[in-house]
């Protein structure tokens, strides 16, 4: 595999897994239209998106969560 | 490309970085899948030399599939500062960091590297894998821990392990470089 394949890999095998994700979702819901499955697939990545911003990112620059938190 | 994947946000804005001459390089995921073992992803993180001003002009230069967000972020390990653009039809994000005036930022980004892409269709610049391992165990998140064992594996015989040794040692994640190391 060349670097070229490898460093623009990442959002094509995303692509393959949000189709597997998106079809199980649909299949636990067969009553849904695609637009149902659609919102509950972003709503899904959003949770994890902005939990991930929660442990790893703040809105404080540092100086002051230090001020905020001297311990 | 024919489906339409986070690559093509991502070779929009390395287009309008290359077109202007702005200094980057890409960084998280894009960088540890390029020399190890590619994971799946749904972001692409670039770091940049002057943040407000690309941030302006990226802004008015991508079209209206995109979204700026206005919030400034700071990451809690070096305090680097970060703005987002979501690529709206797949909602993929582009995380745009500045490079900060850490040591080890500054070196990554001097020895940082040209390659030509042509999934991208452009040249894009990238971290060495020694600063990729440097920077993700310096992180050490679950999966920046995962990533540096798949460049290692990937990457093992061609490492310049002094330098790896030195960075990590200032760090104080050098036991954490050892742990992957002799694990493998």
């Amino acid at each position: 595999m060349l670097l070229d394949e490898r460093l623009t890999a990442g959002p094509q095998l995303c692509a393959e897994q949000m189709r597997l994700v998106r079809s199980r979702v649909a299949g636990l819901h067969p009553g849904w239209t695609d637009e149902q499955v659609d919102s509950e697939m972003f709503r899904r990545e959003e949770l994890i998106r902005q939990r991930n911003s929660k442990k790893y990112y703040s809105t404080s620059p540092p100086a002051e969560r230090e001020t905020a938190n001297p311990s | 490309m024919t489906a339409r994947d986070g690559n093509e946000a991502l070779a929009q804005l390395v287009s309008i970085l290359n077109r202007h001459d702005v200094p980057y390089m890409l960084d998280g995921s894009y960088s540890s899948n390029a020399y190890g073992i590619p994971r799946a992803t749904k972001d692409a993180d670039l770091v940049v030399a002057t943040l407000g001003e690309t941030f302006d002009l990226i802004g008015s230069s991508l079209g209206s599939d995109y979204q700026t967000e206005s919030q400034i972020e700071y990451e809690l390990i070096t305090g680097t500062v970060r703005r987002v653009i979501r690529f709206v039809p797949i909602n993929f994000v582009l995380e745009i960091f500045q490079l900060n005036d850490d040591a080890f930022d500054q070196s990554r980004f001097r020895r940082r590297l040209q390659v030509q892409s042509s999934v991208l269709g452009e040249a894009v610049w990238l971290p060495t894998p020694e600063d990729v391992i440097v920077q993700k165990i310096r992180w050490s998140r679950p999966q920046d821990l995962l990533d540096v064992e798949n460049v290692m594996i990937v990457q093992m015989d061609t490492l310049d392990w002094s330098y790896i040794s030195r960075w990590t040692e200032l760090h104080g994640t050098k036991d954490t470089l050892d742990q992957i190391r002799s694990s493998l």
